[in-house]
């Protein structure tokens, strides 16, 4: 074990920190104060996830044995659940716990198993199947504007990508030709809805704690529908420059608010798509290694001096 | 020798990583020494980039024929790395840990003869040499416990040149994990001057065990393979107890010490335990995962509840010092829970899975 107590004594008698700052350091660093908040949400993380995987696998399973509106009545209830006890909560005025928001959450995720599921049983959408994303994204957003929940606000937007068929898994971005082409422009689509969405949000003085995951939303799915049409033969020109704009904008909003996530994205996100350029154009090993090592340099370069700009040690 | 920060250094920099306090600041530069470090995910991302800039420098050397490619690149990136921590004063930064931890296990590989009996054996062991040097070098907790975590590699391939059978095999490379891990957890015991060598201990605390599970739990699939009547092997049954015995010992030492890492192993060995226990309870998979994860949700939620007012020190709330550097990584774990159908109606539906797939705006893609 180690202890900086007497650090946190002396910067507190330089008058670097103040006295509340220095004791609760000096009590966190002696354990007088011990919080498990940090484990205590990986356990509900964990927990979450097994029991959404285990619902996803449940459905596949047992379809024939249990019967569709038993486990859709069934999820249904037990997610209404989840929701009445976040709803409790907000009607006593109590502030919800770390607990209490995975709850929320577990809740919103067994609505949405159970909504997909019910559509591909009994196909109420029709050939517009998909638009259950929507409907889906629409609820959990109301949901957590109603609830307060950051965790709930990712789940709609999520839900919202997907309606818009913004795809994660970095191979799609090595598809051919148009399929692409069109996934990057839903992709800047998705993004820009966001932004939008997230400007009325400050227009209309909502939580200024949504504000921090639409910006990080909107900035990976745009950097991704940006890299998807660098990486198209025929959008190659028109994505890179675009590429290059929203880590532009991206950089600068990192550095304007001191947040150095969105200064890692803009350098990250371009190193990525240039090498990714130079081997597809240059097509000779050599050459490819050598500019994509002077790419990575310059980045490493400017990531380093751009972060000297940042407040150090911020996480 | 070589050029770091000493342990009151050190320990000025962590204190004011703690505090979000300004290296700038006059006062506490003077004692920082003008040492740099990054913040975690910058130093990830420099981290990343160093490893792809370390790995094109190899493809370069390769290309151009260079006459040992992998000692040529090995011995330039250690430079280029020590250049950096001597001349630029980074340690902590990223780039300068992944050019030289990527030198140092090239510059194994290349040393190791290829020829006669046993180059696994010899390569495994001139890994895990590489990776705690590079783990000392920089104080890295990560290379540390991956070098202990490849020292078991190079156990178990010893192990099966002797005469053993596959069970004693892995009952012995596992042992050797849990023993790290215990050993880890005693030690965390004394008084240390750098929060470095604190972090060390603490990533063996929780990693090894689950190392030293996954040895275990590999062996008893084996195992029960060949005879699928047998439902608690002589395998299962170690599989059981070693995480069971270890997580109760890191649990409380843990709470006594109150120590987060061995409370996080407590809660890894329990997750092992769960999983080992499938072959006592016999339930499929779904129900299992529906069962365990209901059970520690509960028991998580009256922990909250319980805690929520401070007993003995002990609470839930969150109080620490800073920003929650882990709450984006929160909001990226919900969206990849969120499920989402990736199949026209009809087929079956997929759910909660690791990322998010398309559903199409024209319900096709």
């Amino acid at each position: 074990m180690h202890t900086l107590e007497a650090e946190y004594r002396e910067l507190h008698q330089a008058g670097v920190v103040d006295g509340v700052t220095a004791s609760r350091a000096i009590a966190l660093d002696d354990g007088s104060l011990f919080p498990v908040f940090g484990e205590l949400r990986f356990a509900l993380y964990a927990a979450v996830a097994a029991i959404t995987t285990g619902v996803g696998m449940l459905f596949k399973a047992n379809i024939e044995r249990i019967g569709p509106w038993t486990l859709i009545g069934g999820l249904g209830l037990a997610a209404a659940g989840c929701y009445g006890a976040a709803i409790r909560s907000r009607l006593r005025g109590e502030a919800r716990s770390i607990g209490g928001d995975y709850v929320l959450l577990l809740g919103a995720l067994i609505l949405s198993a159970d909504l997909g599921y019910a559509e591909s049983q009994f196909h109420w959408l029709g050939p517009q199947w998909s638009w259950h994303l929507l409907i889906l994204a629409g609820w959990h957003a109301a949901t957590a504007y109603a609830l307060n929940s950051r965790l709930v606000l990712s789940v709609a937007l999520t839900s919202l990508a997907a309606w818009f068929g913004v795809d994660a898994r970095a191979e799609t971005l090595f598809r051919d030709g148009s399929s692409l082409r069109h996934s990057g422009c839903e992709a800047l689509l998705c993004s820009a809805l966001i932004v939008a969405w997230r400007t009325a949000h400050r227009r209309l003085r909502g939580v200024a704690e949504f504000d921090e995951v639409f910006d990080h939303f909107a900035a990976n799915v745009a950097f991704w529908g940006a890299l998807a049409l660098s990486f198209g033969a025929d959008t190659r020109a028109a994505g890179t420059l675009l590429l290059l704009a929203i880590a532009a904008v991206a950089i600068g909003k990192g550095l304007r608010n001191r947040q150095e996530p969105f200064v890692v994205y803009g350098v990250g996100y371009t190193a990525l798509g240039l090498c990714v350029l130079e081997a597809q154009l240059l097509r000779d090993g050599l050459a490819t290694a050598v500019f994509g090592l002077a790419t990575v340099v310059l980045a490493v370069v400017l990531l380093w001096r751009l972060h000297a700009q940042l407040k150090p040690d911020s996480p | 020798m070589f050029a770091r920060p000493s342990a009151e250094q050190e320990r000025w920099m962590a204190a004011a990583a703690r505090l979000g306090v300004s290296r700038d600041t006059p006062w506490l530069a003077e004692r920082i020494g003008g040492w740099k470090a990054a913040g975690t995910f910058t130093r990830g991302a420099l981290f990343a980039l160093g490893v792809v800039a370390a790995g094109l420098s190899v493809a370069i050397a390769a290309l151009l024929h260079v006459p040992g490619p992998f000692l040529v690149a090995g011995l330039a990136l250690v430079a280029v790395a020590e250049q950096l921590i001597e001349r630029r004063r980074l340690f902590g930064a990223g780039v300068e840990e992944a050019l030289e931890v990527v030198g140092l296990l090239l510059i194994g590989f290349a040393l190791v003869d290829g020829s006669g009996t046993a180059f696994e054996i010899r390569l495994a062991l001139a890994l895990a040499l590489a990776l705690l040097a590079a783990g000392l070098r920089f104080l890295n907790p990560l290379f540390t416990t991956l070098a202990v975590a490849t020292l078991s590699f190079a156990l178990d391939l010893i192990v099966s040149t002797l005469e053993v059978g596959a069970l004693s095999r892995a009952v012995i490379v596992a042992v050797f994990c849990f023993a790290a891990a215990a050993v880890a957890l005693g030690l965390g015991a004394a008084r240390l001057r750098r929060p470095a060598h604190d972090a060390m201990l603490d990533w063996l605390v929780v990693a090894m065990p689950v190392a030293g599970y996954l040895w275990l739990e590999g062996r008893s699939a084996s195992a029960l393979a060949a005879d699928p009547r047998q439902h608690l092997s002589v395998a299962s049954a170690v599989a059981i107890a070693m995480p069971a015995l270890f997580g109760a010992l890191s649990l409380r030492g843990g709470i006594r010490r109150r120590r987060h890492a061995p409370i996080l192993a407590g809660m890894a060995c329990a997750g092992c335990v769960g999983y080992a226990l499938r072959h006592v309870t016999g339930l499929a998979l779904e129900v299992r995962l529906i069962v365990w994860g209901s059970a520690a949700l509960v028991l998580a939620l009256a922990l909250d509840r319980y805690l929520r007012t401070p007993r003995a020190g002990i609470t839930s709330r969150d109080v620490g010092l800073g920003k929650d550097a882990l709450g984006l990584l929160q909001l990226v774990g919900a969206g990849a829970l969120t499920p989402s159908a990736t199949q026209p109606p009809g087929a079956p539906f997929k759910g909660a899975g690791g990322g998010f797939d398309g559903g199409g705006a024209s319900g096709g893609y």
